[in-house]
């Protein structure tokens, strides 16, 4: 999947589009950023002001509820988000130990991105795939079951 | 002529992750070359069973294959569809006896289950709205809007003794009388499917495999309450679950179970669908209602009450997924019926997600009051290993810890409330002898200190002390009066706490530190993990 | 449900329902501490309180569950324990928490005993905290004069994020991030001069802790006193608290208790009172001799007065003598000089800086309406459902109407309707924003008013409850589509759009300012809004007109006679009854109207008035054309100046009285919606001076008229008995708190102030056809002016408050981006700016807020002397002079960096 690169300029008459797109009224902000983040990767700062006007509300406010969401971005992301469970049955089962390895191995902390624009890391608190825990999300695919071979293998691959 | 008989793959979320996307293709195709024309190939959601994924289901036979490949599919089409000779290899084998186990019926896992929320998961196409019909499902919907007054669905909800699954089993008929008897120009009922317990995937796997279910008993209590507009707020981060649910409520508006004047019954009823970004603490009413205004999910006082003063202002009613998921099955089968089922105040069944230390990990549906040592030795094969239990967290990071010494626990609202535990949402972690329990409650806690919202003091700097503590406690750096610091915390906490989050984080340090607290001394006073599990204490084996 | 009973720490009490615990305890005088909880935030979905800090919590025994009072009602049968060990030992955990994760420099802190959590702290007994130190991050440096941040103290209590974004609506802050991390933070995370935050104060007096500060506070410890007086800026009539330390005013909080401020201020009220303790202010009266000022005794300096008054009015007549009241005075005062004026100097000849700048308002509406002034209250204004707001912008002039208008908008639902050219802090709540050309609201008001009338919208019953209405109707026809929207440059539909909001909304407020008072048609567009506000039914729906034209007293000027057709109360000085009521007060008072403010300048300026006595003015400074002003003043035989500075005006005349400030002396003050509140003495008058109606009377006396009153609440007295809309208004004392008078019912209710039910409503025939362009090749720029926030009118007292003076002086010119490309003009640069009567040097500030070929400057710079360049140009009816805008020419001269002279007026 080609997620749009990260020093795109940000085409702010498409985000005044979303907004209106979404309604144009406060009730929609979140759906106004989930579409926005959906299209540009993450919520371009600039953008805070431009949905605030949209939506008749204050920009501290946008800011207020993009901080509050660990979904929402404020920079952009690598081409391919490795997201490691954090759920309980991920961490009974070594989840902890399948974060630090990819920290190590790409070289960045939890919630950063690669120099290059490659990769993020993240973690998200459960994704209800207990059952095969420890999981990883890579991109929108999961894959269970995984251990240190498994990610070892991703990695050498350069498909994580 | 040989009956017709339908294949079908597993197409939930666990499964995929074992790439039964691919088997499903290839089947299709596989079916097609042989040209089996009495052969259907069909998919369901979660089974439950995602552990053994892929899995893949021959009905009316009831043959059940597990850990399905790709590469299986040229024999499974081969052999068992086109010869009729089922693949042995495949089938599920009894971890405790090693014995092949070929049909869905005869595996222990399922054998102890009763299935009344997840009655059709496995079992029908969640894609298919008739399969749904044929299952029996929108029968209820038909009869109470054509048959019963709103206050004649409330009395046999309230007969049932359905209770709330959300977490906190508030009886739901109650919930809706309150609803009801609220005047408004405008009600909203609004389903919770926001399940952010770590360790808990229930309401996923429901909606992934039965979303018509959710939706019917929405319907139903919008019905009952008086409201013309429902929500499903349910999590990003289960995209096949909202992907379904839109197929599913768009077949509802076109078969006319949805929009203006439901099979002619005169009343309106529309969904909307919410999805959060990523927030533990919007499960709770008030920061679910904040969410859906698009502000930040931070939980406010209450009174006023979501069913006086709710989403937009108005009075709102808000179930869990399995609750509204029980309402049709109890309509259609009746209030008795279900009432018959589970054990005195607990009327009904328990959905659980066993995992952790366990053989069959899974989700196990059991009645109301069934033991611990049922779920987890009968339905959960017991522990790997030949390991000892040692204890089992219920109610995910506002649950708590049942020691192994209290097996015939029978598992409802109030004795697990009496333990020391909760319900909750229903996530159910075996331990055993190696797992520490300090640990346990230091992980807990970072989860509920990482999803505070940080409204309110003792909950906000609350969880970070007694984090920092339990932290330094498994590094072996723990102090003398590092215990009754932290009980005193932890009950300034759960006692002074805004919310449910706050009220009920402290649950699995209170817990572990009542069974368990040797464990606490052993690690602060000999500097020792005695599960030899906490790193900085670990002992050179 | 009826009152019923509750058991509060042992006691069986009454209660009412939806009474919180809290507010019961507190009747009760139980004391349970409190820091999150503030009455006059009213959080969303209805809570009483947000209940965050938790340390309110009290037992209840029955249930066996801590709850917190602020937030929780009591309900029949209730068993609450405010102090049971329980509680006790939690809120004792809950504090060391906080504590746990505050730094531990209450020495040091500025906020010392005004701090809440340190009070709540020290009343547990909690010395040590025994937890673990987790430090909180601050790393934000705020660089303005005024408030300072520092978090890390900060417990998120969120009361500057409700009080930002609840009562006076500017949103600067809000909750970022969430959990431990969570603080509250401008939009960006920048420091807040870099945000929408307006300075007002409102946030820094709420915090419970040392998180908000004043950043340059005059004095570092504890006040000692705690003085209840007036603002004496704008005509809000903000209460506020004096807080006094060794004679000294060294800070200004709001004051708490006023129902209708709610705990907010402005930047000026918060941060402008300074100048009371400058040290340009007049100590001493002074004589000029010479080209020079000579201090004086009052003695000596009543002696030349006394001598010139009486020479002028025995050789030239006392129609020769005139006098400026003040719409900076006290009504007292105003009363007194009006007084002065007729029988001492015996000549109607007075006015007040508010006719000076903008009686149409005062005036106009009386014919069709029964009103002077505002019809309603500010109170009453947030419960509208649709608000049109006509040339002003009251977020800059009148904050407290702002604040209003926005949490009307933004918490009531209430509809904006905006016509404003500019672009406005409002332009982004009005859910219609109307842009005319400048100078056309007259025929934009004319078009709604067809088009209401053209949609059947008006009320049904108008013609047999109004005067006038068919022949309006009539004389709407030529204002057609397609004349309309080419007059005024609005697009036709969103004209109809906008009478559509504002008739068909439910009840409806017209809020106007000097954007159309101060055109040449203001009168006329005045009459205009009158009519709109006529049509929808001003009976059935009370329509409200609010003005906006006001300082601080303007209003109690003008209600007080100091006009020159009008005794106190709006009895015509023509008529002889009410002449009468007077006259056995005070002895005979002349019959013929005096003259107007400017009409009194122009007579000095041809030699039929000879001497004045201006008090607490400055029309040197802020009179359009002040080269011709000064020269009108320069050519009296006899000036004499009462004021706190040596203004401009001051320099000119003969006699400088040094007068007391609003802060030394007794009072009351008119709002611009009829509250009348308390001024009380705080702080002694500096050097010799005194207060006005000292001067006043100790003149009369000293001319020969004794005025037989020792305090301003005599005067008061006197105003109670025989101005009848200041009926009682002699019953208060000022020694009693402003709250406690009210709830007396000493002061007449605001809510039914100025009614006149006894009159027939007529409509008003006002045309205008052709649109007034006044930019010509010579001079393409339009030059609007118009209030800056930081400063007040002439700017003599705010440029001499050192935080305001620091923040923002230096006068500058908004230009808009386009024209600003045209010039080759980037920001910061020196601009020339010449209208056909002067020219001045502004810098340059490039804003996207400006329809092309529009400038706008500010009047209120002390260095701004942008009224230079206006010429004089009277409203026909009201003879007020047009200042609201000039044609002028703009030339770069200079990059920036050059900085502007900071002078004072
Ligand atoms: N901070 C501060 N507050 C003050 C004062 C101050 O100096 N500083 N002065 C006080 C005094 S004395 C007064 S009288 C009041 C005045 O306060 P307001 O009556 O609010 O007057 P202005 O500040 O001049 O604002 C006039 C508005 O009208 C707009 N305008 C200009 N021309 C037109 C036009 O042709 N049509 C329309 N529709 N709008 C137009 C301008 O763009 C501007 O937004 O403020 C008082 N408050
Ligand atoms: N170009 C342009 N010019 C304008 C305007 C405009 O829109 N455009 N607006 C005009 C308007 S609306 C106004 S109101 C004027 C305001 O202009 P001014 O009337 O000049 O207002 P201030 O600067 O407040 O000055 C009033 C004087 O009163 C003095 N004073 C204050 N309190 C007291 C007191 O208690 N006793 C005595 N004796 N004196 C006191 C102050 O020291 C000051 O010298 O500016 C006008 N000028
Ligand atoms: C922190 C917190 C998280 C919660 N999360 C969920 C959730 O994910 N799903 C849910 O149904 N209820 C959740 N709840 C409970 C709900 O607030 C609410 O009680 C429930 O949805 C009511 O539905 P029920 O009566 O059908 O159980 C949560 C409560 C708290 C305090
Ligand atoms: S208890 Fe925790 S999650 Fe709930 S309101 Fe307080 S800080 Fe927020
Ligand atoms: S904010 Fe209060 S508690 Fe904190 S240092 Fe200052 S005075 Fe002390
Ligand atoms: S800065 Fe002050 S008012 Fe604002 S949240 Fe912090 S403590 Fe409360
Ligand atoms: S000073 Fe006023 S505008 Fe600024 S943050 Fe505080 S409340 Fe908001
Ligand atoms: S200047 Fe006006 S708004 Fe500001 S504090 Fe004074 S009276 Fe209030
Ligand atoms: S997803 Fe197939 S069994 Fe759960
Ligand atoms: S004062 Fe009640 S919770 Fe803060
Ligand atoms: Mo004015």
């Amino acid at each position: 999947m080609d997620k749009p690169a990260a020093s795109k300029v940000i085409n702010m008459e498409r985000i005044r589009e979303i907004v209106m797109e979404c309604g144009g009224h406060k009730w929609a902000l979140i759906p106004v950023i989930q579409k926005i983040q959906n299209e540009f990767g993450y919520i371009p700062p600039e953008a805070i002001h431009v949905i605030a006007i949209g939506l008749k509300i204050f920009p501290s406010q946008v800011q207020g509820v993009i901080s509050f969401y660990a979904q929402f971005y404020t920079k952009p992301r690598g081409r391919q988000v490795i997201t490691v469970c954090r759920g309980t049955a991920c961490h009974v089962r070594g989840g902890e130990s399948l974060l630090e390895m990819l920290e190590n191995g790409l070289g960045i902390k939890e919630g950063e991105t690669t120099a290059d624009m490659e990769y993020s890391l993240e973690t998200v608190a459960c994704i209800g795939v207990c059952a095969l825990a420890p999981n990883v999300v890579i991109g929108k695919e999961v894959y269970g079951k995984m251990d240190t071979q498994k990610i070892e293998q991703l990695l050498k691959k350069g498909e994580a | 002529m040989q009956n017709r008989s339908t294949i079908f793959v597993c197409q939930g979320t666990g499964c995929l992750s074992s790439k039964s996307g691919l088997v499903y293709e290839e089947l299709k195709a596989e079916v097609a070359k042989l040209g089996l024309s009495n052969v259907d190939v069909d998919f369901t959601g979660c089974h439950g069973f995602c552990e053994k994924g892929g899995i893949v289901v021959v009905e009316p036979e009831g043959i059940f294959y597990t850990h399905v490949k790709v590469e299986d599919v040229p024999e499974i089409a081969g052999s068992h569809l086109k010869d009729g000779k089922p693949v042995e290899r495949l089938f599920y084998h009894d971890p405790a006896t090693g014995k092949a186990v070929s049909y869905y019926r005869d595996i222990n896992f399922y054998k102890k289950q009763r299935r009344v929320i997840l009655y059709n998961c496995g079992h029908i196409n969640p894609e298919k709205i008739d399969h749904y019909i044929a299952a029996g499902g929108y029968r209820a919907l038909n009869k109470v809007l054509l048959e019963m007054a709103p206050q004649q669905v409330i009395d046999e909800i309230k007969k049932s003794g359905l209770r709330g699954r959300g977490g906190a089993g508030f009886p739901t008929g109650r919930k809706w009388e309150f609803g009801r008897n609220t005047y408004s120009d405008k009600k909203y009922v609004v389903c919770n499917a926001d399940e952010g317990d770590p360790g808990a995937f229930m309401d996923r796997s429901v909606l992934e495999a039965d979303p018509h279910a959710a939706i019917e008993g929405l319907i139903i209590a919008g019905y009952a309450i008086g409201a013309n507009d429902g929500y499903f707020y349910i999590r990003a981060e289960y995209p096949l679950a909202v992907k379904r649910l839109y197929i599913a409520i768009e077949q509802a508006r076109e078969r006319g179970l949805l929009g203006k004047n439901i099979l002619g019954s005169g009343f309106d009823f529309e969904i909307h669908m919410k999805e959060g970004a990523g927030a533990f603490v919007c499960g709770e009413e008030t920061a679910l209602i904040a969410s859906i205004q698009s502000q930040r999910g931070m939980p406010r006082p209450r009174p006023p009450y979501p069913a006086q003063s709710g989403l937009f202002g108005k009075p709102t009613t808000i179930n869990n997924v399995k609750t509204l998921a029980s309402v049709p099955r109890i309509i259609d089968r009746g209030a008795d019926w279900f009432a018959g089922i589970g054990s005195e105040k607990s009327k009904g069944t328990t959905v659980l997600a066993l995992s952790g230390k366990i053989l069959n990990s899974g989700l196990v549906e059991v009645p109301m009051g069934t033991s611990l040592s049922t779920i987890i030795f009968d339905i959960g094969g017991g522990i790997p290993d030949g390991k000892r239990l040692k204890a089992v967290q219920t109610g995910g990071p506002s649950g708590g810890c049942i020691p192994a010494r209290f097996p015939d626990t029978p598992v409802d609202y109030e004795t697990l409330t009496l333990l020391g535990s909760i319900m909750g949402s229903g996530g159910m972690v075996v331990m055993d002898e190696t797992t520490c329990m300090v640990e346990v409650a230091r992980y807990f806690l970072s989860f509920t200190q990482a999803e505070s919202c940080g409204k309110c003091v003792p909950c906000r700097l609350g969880t970070k002390q007694m984090l920092e503590i339990l932290t330094r406690i498994t590094k072996g750096k723990g102090k003398e009066n590092d215990i009754a610091t932290l009980y005193e915390i932890a009950r300034t906490v759960k006692e002074c706490s805004l919310c449910g989050l706050g009220q009920t984080c402290p649950n699995p340090v209170l817990s572990t530190l009542s069974y368990f607290r040797d464990e606490y001394e052993a690690h602060i006073k000999k500097k020792k993990c005695p599960a030899n599990q906490c790193r900085p204490l670990r002992r050179k084996v | 449900m009826q009152e019923f009973t509750v058991t509060l720490n042992g006691r069986e009490v009454a209660a009412e329902p939806g009474m919180t615990i809290l507010e019961l305890a507190r009747r009760e005088g139980v004391h349970i501490p409190t820091i999150c909880h503030e009455p006059h935030l009213a959080p969303a979905g209805g809570c009483p309180s947000i209940s965050s800090c938790r340390v309110c919590i009290v037992e209840e025994e029955r249930s066996g569950n801590l709850i917190t009072s602020c937030g929780a009602f009591v309900t029949p049968g209730m068993v609450i324990n405010t102090a049971s060990q329980r509680v006790l030992e939690r809120r004792r955990t809950i504090v060391e928490l906080m504590l746990a994760s505050h730094p531990d420099s209450c020495m040091v802190c500025l906020k010392g005993n005004r701090c809440q959590l340190r009070q709540v702290a020290a009343d547990m007994g909690i010395g040590l905290v025994r937890f673990q130190r987790i430090p909180l991050m601050s790393t934000i440096t705020d660089a303005n004069p005024f408030i300072k941040r520092n978090l890390s103290k900060c417990i998120l209590c969120a009361k500057c994020i409700r009080a930002c974004q609840e009562l006076v609506i500017e949103g600067a802050v809000d909750y970022y991030r969430r959990g431990f991390v969570a603080r509250p933070a401008t939009a960006g995370d920048t420091p807040l001069e870099e945000s929408e935050c307006t300075f007002c104060g409102t946030c820094v007096a709420m915090c419970p802790t040392g998180a908000l500060m004043e950043a340059e506070p005059l004095y570092r410890g504890t006040a000692g006193t705690s003085v209840p007086t007036t603002c004496p800026f704008c005509g809000c009539g903000c209460t506020v608290r004096l807080k006094v330390k060794e004679g000294r005013v060294v800070r200004v909080i709001p004051n708490n208790d006023d129902p209708v401020t709610r705990g907010t201020l402005c930047v000026k009220g918060s941060y402008g009172f300074d100048f009371i303790q400058s040290r340009d202010r007049l100590t001493t009266p002074l004589i000029k001799v010479d080209d020079h000022f000579e201090a004086a005794s009052w003695e000596e300096a009543f002696n030349v007065i006394t001598a010139e008054f009486k020479r002028i009015k025995s050789r030239y007549g006392s129609n020769s003598l005139a006098v400026f009241g003040s719409s900076k005075c006290t009504n007292e005062e105003n009363y007194l000089l009006q007084r002065f004026a007729r029988c001492v100097l015996g000549t109607n000849n007075i006015d007040n800086g508010s006719r000076l700048y903008g009686t149409p308002g005062l005036t106009s509406c009386d014919p069709a309406s029964g009103f002077f002034g505002a019809t309603n209250s500010l109170t009453a204004m947030e419960k509208a459902d649709v608000i049109l707001v006509v040339g002003a912008d009251p977020t800059v002039s009148a904050p407290l109407v702002g604040y209003t208008i926005k949490r009307a908008v933004r918490c009531m639902d209430a509809k904006l309707v905006l016509i404003d050219p500019r672009e406005t802090r409002l332009s982004m709540f009005a859910e219609t924003w109307l842009r005319p050309k400048v100078g056309t609201d007259l025929i934009l008001l004319n078009g709604m008013a067809k088009a209401i009338i053209d949609e059947g919208l008006h009320d049904a019953e108008i013609s047999e409850e109004t005067i006038d209405f068919k022949a309006f109707a009539k004389s709407l026809s030529a204002y057609t589509a397609a004349f309309v929207e080419k007059a005024t440059g609005v697009p036709y539909t969103e004209i109809v759009k906008a009478a559509r909001e504002y008739a068909t909304s439910g009840k409806a407020a017209i809020v106007y300012g000097h954007g159309i008072t101060q055109h040449v048609n203001g009168t006329d567009a005045i009459k205009a809004l009158t009519n709109l506000a006529l049509l929808t039914g001003s009976r059935s729906k009370g329509t409200c007109i609010y003005p906006l034209q006001k300082e601080n007293n303007a209003q109690g000027a003008c209600d007080m006679g100091a006009l020159p057709d009008f005794l106190p109360g709006y009895q015509q000085v023509s008529d002889l009854k009410s002449r009468r009521t007077f006259e056995d007060y005070w002895g005979i008072i002349p019959a013929a109207a005096g003259l107007t403010a400017f009409e009194m300048i122009k007579g000095a300026k041809a030699g039929t008035i000879k001497g004045m006595y201006i008090v607490g003015e400055n029309p040197a400074a802020s009179f359009p054309n002040s080269k011709f002003v000064s020269e009108a003043l320069s050519s009296l035989n006899f000036l004499v100046v009462q004021d706190l500075f040596m203004t401009r005006t001051a320099k000119l005349s003969n006699v400088v009285l040094p007068a007391a400030s609003f802060a030394e002396k007794e009072g009351t003050f008119t709002s611009f919606d009829g509250r009348v509140n308390w001024l009380t003495k705080a702080v002694q008058p500096p050097g010799q001076s005194i207060p006005d109606w000292d001067i006043v009377i100790k003149l009369a006396a000293r001319m020969g008229h004794a005025m037989f009153y020792s305090s301003p609440r005599e005067v008061r007295e006197e105003i109670g008995k025989l101005v009848p809309l200041y009926k009682g208004i002699g019953y208060g004392s000022p020694e009693e708190p402003l709250d406690q008078v009210r709830a007396k019912g000493g002061f007449r209710s605001p809510l039914v102030y100025r009614k006149r039910p006894d009159r027939i409503p007529s409509f008003y025939l006002v045309h205008m056809t052709a649109t007034p362009d006044r930019t010509n090749g010579e001079y393409p720029f339009l030059l609007l002016t118009g209030s800056n926030l930081y400063h007040f009118a002439g700017g003599t007292r705010t440029s001499r408050a050192p935080r305001l003076r620091k923040y923002s002086l230096d006068a500058f010119v908004d230009i808009g981006e386009a024209d600003a490309e045209k010039l080759e003009v980037s920001e910061g640069d020196r601009l020339r700016i010449a209208s056909s009567t002067s020219e001045i040097v502004a810098t340059a500030r490039i804003s996207d807020t400006l329809p092309e070929r529009v400038v706008f400057m500010p009047f209120a710079l002390a260095c701004n002397p942008v009224s230079q360049l206006l010429d004089i140009i009277l409203d026909l009816e009201r003879k007020t002079p047009i200042v609201k805008c000039v044609s002028v020419k703009i030339e770069r001269i200079g990059s920036h960096g050059q900085a502007g002279s900071k002078q004072s007026n």
